[in-house]
């Protein structure tokens, strides 16, 4: 028998911190029991009544008291132990989050207490989810769990970026949705979907509990408040909303029993409720602007780090008119609080009002560092051949978590794999040994010795074949990691209100989703480009090397070797405009993106695709990948999204951005664009800035993330972080307080350019 | 071939729209504050960076024409028998050194600029020729601006003019925009300070505006203790408005050369603070008042 792995440690990037449980420790253990003891009592059930038995327990328990300033009612606790969908708040499933499970124990005095902890860890090593999924996948070379950066390949099992249909709850009202199941006929899953519906109803009687408990002593303005909120929520439990506050706080509760982190496009789902308040003079643009705020509250206090996105504009809309006014108050909302989340997106197209892109430079002018860019007129064509849908569908898309596109209510998309290039050029140039550990890691591909490349196409194919034996396990592993989530749970309320689950009367995972895809995160994609075209030009077209002298000032980590580093570093790199070496870049670019995508096809994924989006991966990595010959040291981060090294853009904006707008869109499922610039530039030259970016976007710019920071502030911040409290960087796929970073990420966006 | 000492892409300050400026070797003038000194020399310049240099001597050993010498541990290099290798450059760890000064032929210079083509479509840009003094290599620049506007560039020069007529007569017909400097109007002082002919200077001007009053941006720098005195400047917009110049730029002192002149082994005289743009504040709504266009900055 397999030897017993150990998925204990960090499962996600986690930069904001989380805001402590209501509930005494007393109370959170014996929630914890409860639940685990309904999921020891279900075993031989089937999984989504095991589901709904083991939901029951943790709602409506967990939601907690209001906030003195909350419009919407909702806000919910995490335990280590519970059900969820992804890492960033609890876990997957029936989940156990171990190192929390262990600083939890931490906190406890009494012995017999911890020895109950000790009961509750020892019976989910077997039963949590992930660790399921670990034990199948995980192995000593290749495959680490997510996050373990000693690996060139990782794998995880989550259900993140679910972006569900709210149009349709909005349209059917929870009873409505009870009717619909009901007619559907009846098997185990269809009947626990109508028992999470009549969860959900619980759920709002207690935020009504919760309200009326706020009203004590409540003022007499807030009293106003809380009666709307109170008489919203009674008129929601049983029918479909009809006002916009209404709509706002059925959304909300619902997201929070899903799990879900991500939200969609709100402006088309909220628009409309708000256009008809203001229109019936129900409520005025102030009012508005205060409900949507609370709104922000609430997501950025769910803390979720690279997530939260909520999208508004682009074509596809069915109330554009009604959405935009929504948009021009979200983006008020953006400018005006300045927090981390939601990560708030601008999709546009060439009709999009120019009162809003206004409004959308301005708020990226004040630091915001938000609304991130996404342009329709490239990303609806691409993601119609990526993901192999009608336009219609594409036109729905959304960017999800750092950047991943799926398909609002259609589709599934999870990066559950996740693939470090650099290190897997490494290994092909050392025999097939991770230079790291040395530990042999390339399976059956056949790597000689460097010496015995004799061209260039020698190398590259053979990192090919390691690529190809890489990119089988990825598809493997995502395709595993859905049977085992499909295995253990159903997902319930996520389900509800993904196409067309209920309809076909299956579970998400079960063959309900209309598109089953998937993600995977590519890393080191630049550095492995520049590293190849080094060894192209010097060794073999110019023969100023060997590839064995640059092998052993590699292993080095160039110690003695630094005329060979400097003369790497001085290769044109990505970033620059350079034909050649971007050309080799896009040749990297397509056959990794095409080769994962073909492999997705062949298994019968709707769509598997790779995603330049990046977190923070690209740091963590880099600490475990070696030295590179683009003149990358050892343990230094990797190259961010898709973006340059940092220090090897030279060329300015317009060299860098024609770089980016080489590859071609429609091979991945999203990719980060990072830029910055100071505020006086985009102050003083907004309008040439405006053109620098519309010129990128018309020859094929699928995206744009902008942080506007002023010289000298960053590196201020790490020695004064007391003075920054609200500083608001953007580190790829997601924002952050850049004083909550660590230094090493810190470093990372230093390196990168700021035009002035 | 044209010396080159680099090229900017994403030039904004140098003409309308997003733009590449070139930067030409040589220069006429030797304004002892000027931005970029590395060009004033029409032969490459060495720039030495004290701050990255260990004084571990490599360069000195690697040149091939021993160029270098430490002198009392001071870096000296002999630009007379330089002949541009980069054998120093490329042997030193620190990158203290920095060759500038490189003969191009203007194809590869125009396959830079037109990397950036669809960028001065969207935002009415093109192409600049700086330096230095673009008109100290006439022959080179004519045939490279002609070339640019059968590329269909919008093509400008930010020049001194301090040079013969005659140079102008052959250039002006393919350059759409002329950013002028014009730096003092008593001629004995722009000599003593510049080497510059004042005369010429003016002469050139009032024929282009003749020519075509439209391609005419005066730039006006105004730099701490040379031309700064609040009399002057009236005194210069009075001349420039009577001469028919309809657009001045103002442009206020910064000390950007200070760094270069020092990697050159040359003093800077100049102050080291940068003047505020609220300083030339009532010059401009002086101009602006005679009906001419006038902005602070490029």
């Amino acid at each position: 028998m397999k030897h017993k792995i150990n998925i204990d440690g960090a499962q996600n990037v986690e930069v904001s911190k989380p805001i402590p449980c209501e509930k005494s420790i007393e109370e959170q253990l014996n929630i914890m029991e409860a639940y685990t003891k309904a999921h020891k009592d279900s075993v031989g059930l089937d999984k989504a009544e095991r589901e709904i038995r083991c939901l029951s327990t943790i709602f409506p328990v967990l939601f907690r008291s209001l906030e003195d300033d909350d419009l919407i009612a909702g806000r919910l606790d995490f335990l280590p132990i519970g059900f969820g969908s992804v890492t960033s708040i609890g876990g997957v499933g029936h989940y156990c989050v171990f190192h929390k499970l262990r600083a939890f124990k931490e906190q406890l005095t009494n012995t017999e207490d911890k020895k109950r902890v000790d009961a509750l860890y020892d019976y989910w090593q077997e039963h949590d989810v992930k660790a399921i999924y670990c034990q199948d996948v995980l192995t000593d070379d290749t495959t680490g769990r997510f996050i373990d950066c000693h690996y060139p390949f990782m794998a995880t099992a989550r259900l993140s970026g679910m972006m569900l249909n709210y149009k349709r709850l909005m349209r059917e009202g929870i009873e409505g949705l009870k009717k619909d199941i009901r007619q559907q006929g009846d098997n185990t899953f269809l009947r626990a979907s109508y028992e999470a519906m009549e969860l959900l109803q619980k759920v709002i009687d207690k935020q009504i509990a919760l309200v009326q408990d706020a009203k004590q002593n409540a003022s007499k303005q807030r009293l106003l408040d809380l009666q709307l909120m109170e008489a919203d929520l009674r008129f929601i439990r049983e029918q479909p909303p009809t006002t916009f506050h209404q709509s706002l706080q059925l959304f909300w509760i619902y997201a929070l029993c899903a799990g879900v982190i991500n939200y969609g496009r709100m402006d088309d789902v909220l628009g409309p409720y708000l256009q008809n308040d203001l229109d019936a003079g129900r409520l005025d643009e102030d009012e508005a602007y205060r409900y949507l705020k609370s709104l922000w509250k609430m997501i950025e206090n769910r803390r979720t780090t690279v997530n939260g996105r909520i999208i508004v504009g682009g074509v596809g809309r069915e109330h554009p008119k009604e959405a935009d006014t929504l948009a021009r108050i979200a983006l008020r909302v953006c400018r005006d609080t300045r927090y981390v989340e939601p990560q708030f997106t601008l999709r546009f197209s060439k009709d999009t009002p120019v009162d809003i892109m206004d409004m959308a430079y301005d708020c990226i002018g004040s630091g915001a560092t938000y609304p991130t860019l996404y342009n329709d007129d490239v990303n609806v064509p691409a993601v119609m051949h990526a993901m192999r849908v009608e336009e219609a569908i594409a036109q729905q898309y959304v960017p999800f978590g750092c950047g991943e596109y799926v398909i609002q209510g259609k589709s599934v998309g999870t990066p559950n794999t996740l693939l470090n290039l650099l290190k897997l050029l490494n290994i092909t140039l050392n025999k097939g040994i991770d230079p790291n550990d040395q530990k042999y890691k390339a399976g059956p591909v056949h790597v000689p010795p460097c010496e015995e490349f004799k061209s260039f196409d020698d190398l590259y194919n053979t990192y090919k074949e390691v690529l190809d034996y890489y990119f089988d396990l990825s598809v493997d592993a995502q395709l595993h990691s859905y049977e085992v989530m499909n295995q253990e749970v159903s997902f319930l309320f996520t389900s509800i209100l993904m196409d067309d689950c209920i309809h076909r009367k299956k579970a998400l995972l079960d063959g309900g989703v209309e598109i089953l895809g998937g993600t995977n995160e590519t890393y080191g994609n630049i550095n492995t480009s520049d590293a190849l075209y080094a060894i192209k030009k010097l060794v073999y077209e110019e023969g100023k090397y060997t590839l064995a002298q640059f092998h052993e000032a590699q292993m080095a980590d160039f110690d003695g070797y630094e005329h060979i580093r400097k003369e790497l570093l001085r290769q044109d790199k990505y970033g620059n405009d350079a034909k050649e070496c971007d050309a080799l870049a896009n040749d990297l670019y397509e056959y990794v993106a095409k080769g994962i995508r073909q492999r997705g096809i062949q298994k019968g994924l709707g769509y598997y695709l790779i995603v330049i989006s990046n977190n923070q991966t690209n740091t963590d990595w880099g600490h475990q990948t070696w030295a590179s010959l683009d003149g990358r040291k050892a343990g230094v981060f990797m190259n961010p999204a898709n973006n340059p090294q940092g220090g090897a853009a030279k060329n300015g904006p317009t060299a860098c951005l024609n770089s980016l707008a080489k590859f071609q869109a429609k091979y991945h499922g999203g990719s980060v664009q990072n830029i910055k610039f100071t505020p006086r530039m985009f102050r003083e030259d907004r309008e040439k800035i405006k053109m620098l970016f519309q010129t990128y976007f018309d020859k094929g710019g699928c995206q744009l993330m902008v942080t506007v920071v002023d010289h000298g502030i960053l590196e201020d911040a790490q020695k004064h972080p007391e003075k920054y409290p609200d500083l608001i960087v953007r580190v790829a796929g997601y924002s952050a307080v850049f004083v909550n970073l660590t230094k090493d990420i810190q470093d990372e966006l230093l390196s990168r350019c700021l035009y002035d | 071939m044209i010396s080159v000492t680099h090229i900017e892409r994403f030039a904004i300050h140098d003409g309308p729209g997003i733009r590449t400026t070139v930067f030409l070797k040589g220069c006429t003038l030797c304004c002892p504050w000027c931005a970029n000194p590395e060009t004033q020399s029409s032969q490459p310049v060495l720039l030495h960076d004290m701050r990255k240099c260990v004084s571990c001597h490599t360069c000195e050993q690697s040149c091939p024409q021993k160029a270098i010498h430490f002198q009392k541990g001071r870096f000296h290099h002999d630009a007379q028998r330089c002949n541009g290798c980069q054998s120093c450059v490329e042997m030193c760890l620190q990158d203290a050194l920095q060759l500038r000064g490189e003969d191009m032929e203007s194809e590869a210079i125009l396959h830079e600029v037109m990397k950036d083509k669809d960028y001065y479509d969207m935002s009415h840009g093109g192409v600049t020729f700086s330096g230095g003094e673009p008109f100290v290599q006439v022959t080179s620049l004519c045939e490279i601006l002609q070339e640019a506007k059968a590329l269909g560039l919008h093509t400008a020069v930010e020049t001194t003019g301090n040079y013969p007529l005659a140079d102008l007569q052959r250039a002006e017909p393919f350059i759409d925009l002329f950013l002028y400097d014009f730096k003092h109007l008593d001629d004995a002082k722009l000599l003593q300070f510049t080497h510059g002919n004042g005369q010429l200077i003016k002469t050139n001007l009032a024929y282009l505006l003749h020519q075509d009053v439209h391609k005419v941006i005066v730039r006006m720098p105004i730099i701490t203790g040379f031309n700064d005195e609040a009399s002057l400047v009236y005194q210069e917009l009075d001349y420039l408005h009577a001469l028919g110049v309809q657009s001045v730029h103002l442009l206020p002192y910064h000390s950007l050369g200070k760094s270069k002149a020092e990697q050159m082994g040359k003093p800077y005289v100049f102050p080291t603070e940068i003047m505020a743009n609220e300083v030339l504040e009532p010059y401009r709504a002086y101009a602006l008042a005679k009906g001419m266009y006038a902005q602070i900055g490029g």
